[in-house]
């Protein structure tokens, strides 16, 4: 194989860089087992958990398209009939090979934004973050809070999801429905406020392309985050939920992000050391919980709720006045960045390297990369009943685990 | 138990009185873009040609603002097929091709108390072989092709097959659209499209007014 075939894309850290490869190269092996201890960083080739043998084992397949799945991933599960001795995820079946390389900056934003229709406004966020500090755009402090309000919200979005979809699992439908139609409430508060229920064609070079009001915002968003409060405290009250969340694909490695670390006992937020946005002037709480189960998971992502609602009041009281976005045609941009946002499944970095106004590399690290790692880590031992549990509680999103060209 | 129907009681009903009477909410980029009458835009999809926007390649990014707006209307789909013995039972099968996973949110919100699209008496099927209608979203992602030929092999018939969202319809601005593998009876615009669009589209579908 030329070893130039399938680049993905580079990533610096610290004072190394890594080139990272298309799945079947042999370099994956080699730089994964050297970087794999690695707090902050992994690498994977596109394989996640192991093969189990032994006489009975048998390969339960589920995937790579069933009713149970919201997303496109093949699932081999290696059981003897009712305990997960292991498995082996496959989540290259949907993968889009985006192509970023040799894009202009605006048709590289728009398909950022559509990496993950969830985390969107993270994403552009990362994406313009750079291009802002290669364009000297300086750093706006009332877009900069403007930006934390619409990954706030979207990071509420997803937490409801996610806490909805774990609580469907768990047999409880009255609770999942109505968590549910409050993530409905959420995002039409978006759709009013922004135009567009995901966020997209929102965030632009240096400021926002659309005139948004954001005077009121909060007590609309506190509602939604006030109504989950109650609904939380009636689906805690019932022993079928927490029996059965409570001690499944208990995960607790060093390399876990986002809520699986902090569920696990890690305190680990790259708000706080985040070079883009100014989370730091804000009072920030971190939940943290020890068990790094299910349940864990679910209770940090219940108070990230109240939280995400406590910092978007925070910073509307900030904003004064958000600029227009600035044409990025007009700006000439050379040379590389790399930054780095908490994104509601974990930390998320990304890497651009510009010349001539033409993306020439383009590199993502998504949270759902460790999170799937951890989820095949962690089941492993449960049985297939707990497989929903594990799954829904780490909030992966399979689209996001493509490659780049 | 009783606590959960206090609640409910106490939100009173949540759902949406569509189809009988126009959406509560609508997302409006993900509705047409119509020229304002001046101004020349550069559509970053190539959506735009002459002052007509080909909906099934609009991504609903509302570049285009400063010379088009959003008519606000969520029938937006095209139904070249019909199939009038789902009118009261219709099974649909969710098919995610390669998507950003937005448009699966979206038909997956079909279930929640808002839309409640079981009160219309359409339901999700776990397999295709249990569906009349396959929900196809995403660009036809290679690792996708085989399965999806599959899929709509299991179909029993009479079947429909819908392109959900433009990366279904046009491959959007990520790659190829799903009609090289299979051919789309209904098409379903916006990225992705909304709730009430995509609604519309399978009571349309199935020939209700």
């Amino acid at each position: 194989m030329n070893p130039g075939d399938q680049i993905t894309g580079r990533m610096r850290s610290g004072e190394k860089q890594f080139v990272l490869r298309g799945y079947g190269n042999p370099l994956w092996s080699e730089l994964r087992s050297g970087e794999e201890k690695r707090e902050d960083f992994m690498i994977c080739d596109g394989r996640y958990g192991e093969i189990s043998q032994g006489s009975d084992v048998f390969n339960l397949a589920y995937g790579p398209s069933t009713g149970g799945l919201e997303e496109s991933v093949r699932f081999n599960i290696y059981t003897y009939g009712e305990r997960i001795l292991s498995i082996v995820a496959e989540p290259h079946y949907k993968d889009r090979r985006i192509v970023m390389t040799g894009t202009d900056p605006v048709t590289a934003l728009l398909r950022i934004e559509r990496i993950n229709g969830s985390y969107s406004p993270f994403y552009s966020t990362l994406f313009l973050t750079a291009l802002e500090s290669l364009g000297d755009a300086g750093n706006d402090p009332d877009l900069g809070y403007a930006r934390i309000l619409m990954n706030e919200t979207a990071r509420m979005v997803d937490h409801l999801h996610v806490i909805g979809r774990l609580a469907e699992g768990a047999a409880q439908r009255v609770a999942s429905h109505q968590i549910f139609a409050l993530r409905e409430d959420l995002l039409r508060i978006v759709s009013a406020r922004f135009g567009h229920r995901y966020f997209f064609g929102v965030n632009g070079y240096a400021g926002l392309t659309r005139k948004v009001d954001f005077k009121g915002i909060s007590v609309e968003i506190e509602r939604v985050a006030s109504q989950f409060r109650e609904i939380w405290l009636k689906l805690e009250e019932s022993r079928i939920f927490v029996d059965r969340i409570q001690m499944t694909a208990t995960v607790r490695k060093p390399w876990l992000l986002g809520p699986a670390a902090r569920g696990a006992g890690y305190r680990t937020d790259s708000r706080i050391s985040s070079n883009g946005l100014p989370y730091g002037d804000l009072d920030m709480q971190i939940p943290i919980h020890e068990s790094g189960d299910s349940l864990s998971r679910a209770l940090v992502r219940k108070d990230e709720i109240a939280e995400s609602a406590s910092i978007i009041r925070a910073v509307e009281g900030l904003i004064r006045q958000v600029p227009d976005a600035r044409e990025i045609t007009e700006k000439s941009f050379e040379g590389e960045y790399t930054t780095r946002t908490e994104a509601p499944g974990g930390d998320a970095v990304m890497w651009i390297a510009v010349a001539k106004s033409r993306m020439e590399a383009f590199y993502l690290r998504p949270p759902s990369i460790q999170n799937l790692a951890a989820f095949c880590s962690g089941i492993s031992g449960n049985v297939l009943t707990d497989f929903t549990f594990g799954f829904e509680s780490l909030g992966i999103h399979v689209s996001e685990l493509g490659g780049y060209l | 138990m009783s606590s959960w129907m206090f609640r409910g009681l106490r939100k009173g009903r949540v759902t949406t009185a569509f189809p009988w009477k126009p959406p509560e909410s609508v997302p409006v980029w993900t509705t047409r873009p119509v020229w304002k009458g001046e101004g020349e835009v550069s559509c970053p999809a190539d959506a735009i040609k002459e002052h007509r926007v080909d909906i099934g390649r609009c991504i609903s990014c509302g570049y285009c603002s400063s010379a088009y707006e959003p008519n606000g209307s969520v029938d937006l789909s095209i139904v070249n097929g019909k199939e009038r013995i789902f009118a009261r039972s219709y099974h649909v099968y969710l098919f995610d091709a390669g998507t950003c996973g937005s448009c699966n949110l979206e038909i997956k919100s079909l279930t929640n108390p808002v839309y409640d699209m079981n009160r219309l008496g359409i339901f999700f099927a776990s397999t295709p072989k249990h569906a009349d209608a396959i929900l196809v979203s995403g660009i036809m992602a290679e690792g996708m092709r085989e399965p999806l030929k599959r899929a709509v092999e299991a179909l029993p018939e009479p079947r429909l097959v819908f392109a959900i969202g433009a990366c279904a319809i046009s491959g959007g601005i990520l790659g190829k659209a799903i009609t090289e593998v299979v051919d789309a009876d209904v098409i379903v615009p916006g990225c992705p499209p909304n709730p009430f669009t995509i609604l519309n589209a399978l009571l349309k579908s199935r020939g209700d007014s």
